[in-house]
């Protein structure tokens, strides 16, 4: 599949070339990347908006899924060259044979609060840890992914036993309804639901998953193919090139209303709110100490097996 | 009688539209999530007005459209030919057997393999999902046909085809359509979903982004939308069918399904 | 040579369990010579219309053949035309009327010769005028019209008919009756008949075949022997009309009653 998709833009690109060889010169290669509507991925957006990949040569089309579910398979299946992806899916994939390879780092946990996965609770509940949790529920908007391994982490960073405590995958979009009808005591929750769900003024936030545990940790990177990259390795330096450009235009402007409004733009959340979020660490690069402390949490919380050395698992662009 | 009907059931509506404004006003549901009618219609408009969502009912609409006349054509020509040629019926039917109970999400991700994340992959969902109303319709309404007008056909020398075409199909039409009709209302919602599932295209997809960005206004406001066209496609389908087979309500016969 | 044959024709259903086959007809022989119009005449269920499927190669006989012009009947004959005994049935609904006739002959002619037939054929059984409505609008007798125009549309050499005017009003039936003969004269067609009603068989008919009950054969060949043209109310009053119409009566009732 990934051969004739290939074989056809191939074509396409030799057609042009006959027949149009003075627009060929303008000619963008086009790459399409899956995203999720989250907060993570403002830089790409900011390197579409300021034209850093169409300096490049490069026009990218985003294609969003709910909560990643289409990114890897399509990533596999030769829909995408690049998928957003939170490192636990990836190394799930690396394990069972996907020739993934991270491209670029996205986003890591903040050195300190705030970060933008949180724990939550009903106001007045008397849940204040880990230890409080056990024998109750807690929900995650999937299980076996970064959400629910670093909220595991919490739980037993707050003295209780992440085995006792039940998971219930519900969407972040209905985790606040979830909470204040009481089908669950606590949810993991991302930014900017956080936000929303603090509005309502009947949710409290009781930790931060991430950088209570781990400060600093891997969240999420962009993916890519091993075999497209040895064959198009030029292609993807430029695209790195370009999107770290976007990561640098957003670190300029962390809490300035050039970024919220950016963010407000993709995401469609409301500007007011925006102010209120709390954002990620954005990162351009993967490193294999980050990597490793990934694998050892998944390993600590059931994601066990054989997983290769991290180092050849980041592509140059992501060094 | 009729008129009266119909006034009743529009006071259901209005009452329950009232109730939701009401509940959402005085806060009998608290949520983030349950807005007002008012402020979803307001969103509504606003997204209409905005230029906004007019592109993406196109695009749904297109979707849908060209899904269900796919699906549609697929399954007269196969209920004829199951009927008309038992061979075809032998070789495929185990397969179409096998294949009606498969729910659409789970046939998705082969299809996403396959045909990708665009126009063919939902086109083709939605074609899915039509073709089998349409099918059993189709093969009900061939089950139907008066067999003095097959041999009617036969004694002027007609042949097999020709009776097919002329005798089989115009008879079986009322009941395909019946089918079509029961696939119409399922092709829109299938069509959102696959636009749900990747890309970024059509109705589907705004109410995921929505979604995610807690604007819970848009998002009943998408519902809306989708209850209004639904109910506008079928108000719009029976027309057509009273034009198209006059003479099946002339007989004042009623195709079920 | 005779127009038409029936040579020892026999219809039986397999039965399942092995029982031994259900004869419905057998050893039926009958010979029609061009431009007669003849009359079968048998109680109802005793396979009338399956004898005359057979002639029309609507159905396989499964011993004897039925020969047209010394031709085994394999499959429906150039030269017949079946006409059914349910109008509302063999008209097609969503063709209007002139549609409808077209239909006999627009597969060899094309649509529009095959249409502008049509209208002649309409006014030739009193439809003049009738080509736009559609067979649902029209009466039971007019409909049964439509479809004998149809018929006649294919310029048969040999018309079926298998109760055609048991569906309709008696007076209807009576100019129906006037109708087809009528056609039958001026075309010189060979008509077979398949009937229950004595009246009608003796009012139309040249020959009388009386079919006996399962498993049926001819068990009396009658001549009518009434002067032509018919006329609808005085053949009716005939001596020889009504002393047939005993005879039959008689034969019928009895054979019913045994």
């Amino acid at each position: 599949m990934t051969q004739a998709t290939r074989r056809a833009a191939l074509l396409g690109l030799g057609a042009s070339t006959l027949m149009a060889p003075a627009i060929n010169a303008q000619a963008l290669t086009k790459m399409r990347v899956s995203v999720i509507p989250v907060l993570d991925v403002a830089p790409l957006h900011a390197a579409i908006a300021q034209g850093f990949f169409a300096a490049e040569g490069i026009e990218i089309d985003t294609s969003t899924t709910a909560g990643g579910a289409t990114g890897l398979p399509g990533l596999i299946a030769g829909q995408f060259r690049a998928v957003f992806s939170n490192g636990v899916s990836t190394m799930l994939g690396v394990r069972e044979g996907q020739e993934f390879k991270f491209i670029s780092g996205a986003s890591r946990a903040t050195m300190g609060p705030p970060d933008i996965l949180a724990v939550l609770t009903r106001k007045g509940s008397g849940i204040r840890s880990g230890k409080d949790l056990e024998g109750k529920r807690i929900a995650s908007n999937t299980r076996n992914n970064i959400v629910w391994l670093r909220g595991m982490a919490w739980v037993e960073k707050t003295g209780g036993d992440w085995r006792k405590v039940t998971t219930v995958e519900i969407p972040f979009p209905q985790m606040a309804d979830a909470l204040i009808g009481g089908r669950v005591d606590a949810v993991i929750s991302s930014e900017p639901f956080v936000a929303a769900a603090l509005e309502t003024g009947q949710i409290e936030r009781i930790g931060w998953p991430m950088s209570e545990t781990q400060p600093g940790c891997t969240n999420a990177h962009y993916v890519g193919m091993g075999p497209d990259l040895a064959r198009n390795g030029e292609i993807f330096d430029r695209w790195a090139r370009a999107l770290h450009k976007g990561v640098d235009w957003v670190n300029e402007r962390l809490g300035q209303p050039p970024l919220l409004e950016l963010i407000s733009n993709f995401s469609r959340v409301p500007l007011e709110r925006m102010r209120n979020v709390a954002l990620p660490a954005y990162a351009k690069n993967v490193t294999p100490a980050e990597i490793d402390e990934l694998v050892g949490t998944m390993q600590r919380y059931g994601l066990t097996g054989r997983y290769p050395a991290s180092a050849s698992l980041i592509h140059k662009t992501a060094q | 009688m009729k008129a009266g009907r119909i006034t009743s059931g529009f006071w259901l509506v209005a009452a329950l539209l009232a109730l939701w404004e009401l509940s959402a006003r005085l806060h009998w549901v608290d949520s983030p999530n349950w807005p007002a009618l008012s402020q979803v219609l307001a969103a509504l408009f606003h997204d209409i007005a905005s230029g906004e969502l007019p592109p993406l009912i196109g695009g749904t609409l297109w979707r849908m459209g060209a899904g269900l006349a796919a699906g549609s054509v697929a399954g007269v020509v196969v209920g004829l030919a199951f009927c008309l040629a038992p061979v075809t019926r032998m070789l495929l039917a185990p397969a179409v057997e096998l294949l009606r109970p498969i729910p659409v999400p789970a046939v998705i991700p082969p299809l996403v393999l396959f045909l990708g994340l665009d126009d063919p992959m939902k086109i083709t969902v939605v074609a899915l999902t039509a073709f089998f109303p349409v099918l059993t319709n189709t093969m009900q309404g061939v089950a139907a046909v008066e067999a003095e007008a097959i041999q009617m056909g036969r004694t002027f020398g007609v042949g097999p085809l020709r009776r097919a075409a002329f005798i089989v199909l115009p008879a079986t039409l009322p009941y395909a359509l019946a089918g079509v009709r029961v696939a119409l209302g399922l092709s829109l919602v299938v069509a959102v979903v696959a636009e749900m599932i990747a890309g970024e295209a059509g109705i589907g997809h705004y109410l995921v982004m929505m979604q995610f960005a807690g604007r819970a206004p848009e998002m009943y406001a998408t519902i809306i939308l989708l209850s209004v066209l639904g109910y506008a496609l079928n108000r719009g389908f029976v027309a057509v069918e009273r034009r198209a087979i006059h003479w099946w309500f002339a007989l004042g016969r009623q195709a079920d399904g | 040579m005779a127009f038409l044959e029936l040579d020892a024709l026999g219809k039986f259903y397999p039965q399942p369990g092995g029982a031994p086959p259900a004869r419905i007809m057998e050893r039926v022989s009958l010979t029609v010579p061009e431009g007669e119009f003849l009359a079968v005449l048998g109680p109802s269920g005793c396979g009338k219309s399956t004898l005359l499927q057979m002639v029309a190669g609507l159905t396989t006989p499964s011993e004897g053949e039925a020969r047209i012009n010394g031709r085994a009947v394999a499959g429906p004959p150039p030269e017949a035309v079946y006409l059914f005994q349910q109008y509302n049935r063999s008209l097609l609904p969503w063709r209007n009327c002139r549609d409808n006739v077209a239909f006999a002959t627009e597969h060899r002619l094309g649509r529009k010769p095959a249409r502008a037939a049509a209208d002649e054929q309409l006014a030739q059984v009193g439809l003049a005028g009738f080509g736009d409505h559609y067979p649902w609008q029209l009466s039971g007798g007019m409909q049964q019209r439509v479809a004998i125009a149809r018929a006649l549309a294919a310029e048969p050499a040999l018309l079926l008919m298998d109760e055609p005017f048991s569906a309709v009003d008696a007076l209807t039936r009576i100019q129906l009756q006037s109708l087809i003969l009528d056609i039958w004269a001026r075309r010189k067609l060979t008509v077979m008949l398949v009937t229950h009603d004595v009246e009608e068989a003796i009012f139309l008919a040249d020959r009388i075949a009386v079919l006996t009950p399962r498993p049926s054969t001819i068990g009396e060949v009658i001549e009518v022997g009434l002067p032509r043209p018919r006329d609808a109310i005085a053949t009716r009053e005939a001596p020889r009309f009504l002393e047939l119409r005993h005879h039959l009566l008689n034969r019928l009732l009895a054979r019913d009653a045994a």
